[in-house]
């Protein structure tokens, strides 16, 4: 048996270019007292790699070596490490996280402990595995990914503004957003247990399509007409929520997850969406009510600039997602 | 599926800057003979009514600003720690005494005892924080417990709240002595 | 997907979490909004042309940096103004934001330089401010019972307090 002062996994390779969203899993499972099975999944996109390390404290002692295997878009790498005194207390250190972009989830199992949850990123990539891990520490985590997920997804949010902009009354908006919400709950829910399984490539396409179609509604609203969706908006939001939904999980399911936490980080995902687009909501009310206090509203194109913007991102991004399923 | 990471500038900063925020924020409410003299001018003005009411705690803050400035800069104020203390007495005095002095005067009154709380915030300030986030935590600290005065003072429009209003004078004013006594002992 | 606009979100938090910026944007649509609806028109149009302008001249031209201890003052000045709600012609909470959107978005454009996509980060800046600004106009050009104008006149003078201390603390003599 070696003893290492620091294991040192280089996953070598360049940095892949911009973002790279799919969050890299580390798993440690105490499978007897102080020995430990570790698992190390990174990421990979082709032949890019993004270099990231695992760095225990010092004296942690290898029992099996690191076997690394390329399965489902990642390299997956597991090895046993032995401490006396046991890893609880010790420091952990994802290196390389600093210059990334991506997230790293760590989940802990420790023997007669709740397995704790935690994401660290570029600011924040290290972590004391806890004695006794907090209650909320899952519950957090994916409320912020939750809310972090729909905030920076602007195709949804530009979904939801185009629905505010169909609909003027107050109940209506109400029930408009509601629908959307439960729409979107239920398929989230699905396709994190995998009930439902859709292809990322057509799904983006029409989720883009779906904004795409508000757009001629709002301009059918403004020339005072009437349709279908105009009369019975809540309808079509669930429709589409059911499909947005399906995206949402895009966010989660990647993760890799444990199944028995599955429920509760599911659960705070989607509270933390429904946080987000809350929050999207009124603030998007809270700016258009303003504008009509303040009177801002006089050039009358001034009011149509949001409808436009939802009509020609939604075509761009329809034409931009549709052009590889039919060229490619 | 659109999903971008960019909270790199966010979380950069909230861990360097909350400390200054945080520590602006429970410096007022760090020393009983702040606290004391801060609720007393909410108390006070509630009991002088508009525009007192709400002229008093607007000059403090501004005038402890000043002070704190001085201390920044390097100026000196003799006797600040008995300046703070005898805020407390007089304060604590004008609540007991409901005083009703001449509205320029009140507001002197505050805006002197008001400079050497300032002046001992300025001097005491830890180095190395951020300033602007120190100044805001500061300000809404000792501005919250002016409304906190305000608040409790809302009872004297009842005949027994005024009594009370008076006994909690009483109560600083004898704090105020308790502190003045150690600063000069 | 990357769809680009990474850098629109390092703007929004870059506002966000830079006390000084808020704090002006505040305390110049408290006195927008305390000088009426017409007022806070021209203000909540010039703060965010001005302060863009500010942020480019501040990325793509040699002008000199200027000194840290402006924005404390302006932030106090402005804050004085608030408290004292003096009758000012409509003009002037919209000229006053101009030269203060300048300046905060030059320093914004210095601060900024290494961003590479700084037309986008800038854009992030003003947005999150123009939001901001327009909803504190509005409801502060609203406010009609004397109490409440009274409650928006003692925060900015919290914000004068705030601007005196940033700006004692930029010219103490150990430096900024």
């Amino acid at each position: 048996m070696r003893r290492l002062g620091i294991i040192l996994l280089l996953l070598w390779g360049g940095h892949l270019q911009g973002h790279e969203m799919r969050p890299a899993f580390l798993e440690i499972t105490e499978v007897s007292p102080e020995t430990y099975n570790i698992l190390w999944r990174v990421p990979a996109r082709g032949e890019a790699r993004i270099s990231l390390s695992v760095q225990f404290v010092e004296d942690v002692e290898v029992v099996s070596e690191p076997v690394t295997a390329f399965s489902g878009g990642a390299d997956v790498t597991r090895w046993t490490i032995q401490r006396s005194g046991g890893l609880a207390g010790t420091p952990l250190r994802i290196k390389g996280l600093e210059s990334t972009y991506t997230d790293a989830l760590i989940r802990v199992s420790l023997i007669d402990l709740e397995p704790q949850t935690i994401m660290l990123n570029p600011e924040n990539p290290g972590l004391t595995i806890a004695d006794k891990p907090g209650a909320g520490e899952v519950a957090v985590t994916y409320l912020r990914l939750g809310i972090e997920h729909i905030l920076l997804g602007v195709d949804h949010l530009l979904f939801v503004l185009g629905l505010l902009l169909i609909v003027d009354r107050r109940w209506m908006l109400v029930k408009t957003v509601t629908s959307f919400t439960i729409a979107h709950s239920i398929t989230l829910g699905l396709s994190t247990f995998a009930v439902i399984q859709v292809e990322e490539v057509p799904l983006n396409a029409a989720i883009a399509l779906s904004i795409l179609f508000l757009g001629p509604e709002i301009a059918r609203k403004w020339r005072g007409g009437s349709s279908f969706t105009l009369r019975h908006p809540w309808i079509v939001a669930f429709a589409f929520g059911l499909l947005h939904g399906i995206g949402f999980a895009s966010g989660l399911s990647l993760n890799g997850v444990p199944r028995p936490e599955i429920p509760a980080a599911l659960l705070f995902f989607n509270i933390g969406v429904e946080v987000g687009q809350l929050a999207f909501v009124f603030l998007a009310l809270a700016v258009a009510k303003s504008i009509r206090i303040l009177e801002l509203n006089r050039p009358s194109w001034v009011l149509k600039l949001p409808g436009y913007a939802v009509g020609s991102l939604g075509a761009f991004w329809t034409c931009q997602r549709v052009w590889p399923i039919l060229f490619s | 599926m659109f999903y971008l990471g960019s909270q790199s500038l966010l979380f950069g900063h909230t861990d360097s800057g909350a400390g200054g925020f945080t520590s602006g924020l429970s410096h007022p409410v760090g020393g009983l003979d702040h606290i004391l003299a801060m609720v007393a001018v909410g108390l006070w003005g509630a009991q002088l009514g508009s525009p007192l009411l709400w002229g008093l705690p607007i000059a403090f803050p501004l005038m402890m600003a000043f002070g704190a400035a001085l201390g920044l800069m390097g100026y000196l104020v003799p006797g600040v720690e008995i300046g703070i203390a005898l805020s407390g007495v007089a304060l604590g005095l004008m609540v007991l005494l409901e005083a009703k002095p001449p509205r320029w005067a009140a507001i002197l009154i505050v805006g002197v005892f008001a400079i050497f709380h300032g002046h001992a915030h300025g001097t005491e300030l830890p180095a190395g924080q951020s300033g602007v986030l120190y100044s805001i935590g500061f300000v809404i600290s000792t501005g919250l417990l002016h409304a906190a005065g305000i608040g409790i003072g809302t009872v004297h429009r009842w005949k027994q709240g005024k009594l009370f209003l008076r006994f909690a004078g009483a109560l600083v004013m004898g704090g105020g002595i308790y502190f003045l006594i150690r600063a000069l002992g | 997907m990357n769809s680009g606009v990474g850098p629109f979100y390092d703007g929004v938090a870059h506002f966000f979490i830079t006390p000084e910026d808020i704090l002006i944007v505040f305390c110049l649509a408290l006195f927008g909004g305390l000088s009426g609806k017409q007022a806070s028109r021209g203000l909540v149009l010039v703060l965010p042309l001005a302060w863009f302008i500010g942020s480019a001249v501040g990325r793509f031209s040699d002008f000199p940096a200027l000194p840290v201890f402006l924005s404390g003052l302006g932030i106090l000045v402005t804050g004085i103004l608030v408290a004292t709600a003096p009758a000012v012609p409509t003009w002037l909470p919209g000229t006053l934001a101009g030269v203060l959107g300048f300046l905060h978005g030059l320093m914004n454009g210095n601060a900024l330089t290494q961003s590479s996509t700084l037309f986008l980060a800038a854009v992030g800046i003003v947005s999150s401010l123009v939001v901001v600004a327009l909803i504190t106009c509005a409801v502060t050009a609203t406010l009609t019972q004397n109490w409440q104008r009274i409650t928006a006149r003692v925060l900015g003078s919290w914000g004068a307090a705030i601007g005196l201390l940033s700006l004692a603390w930029s010219l103490r003599p150990e430096g900024p």
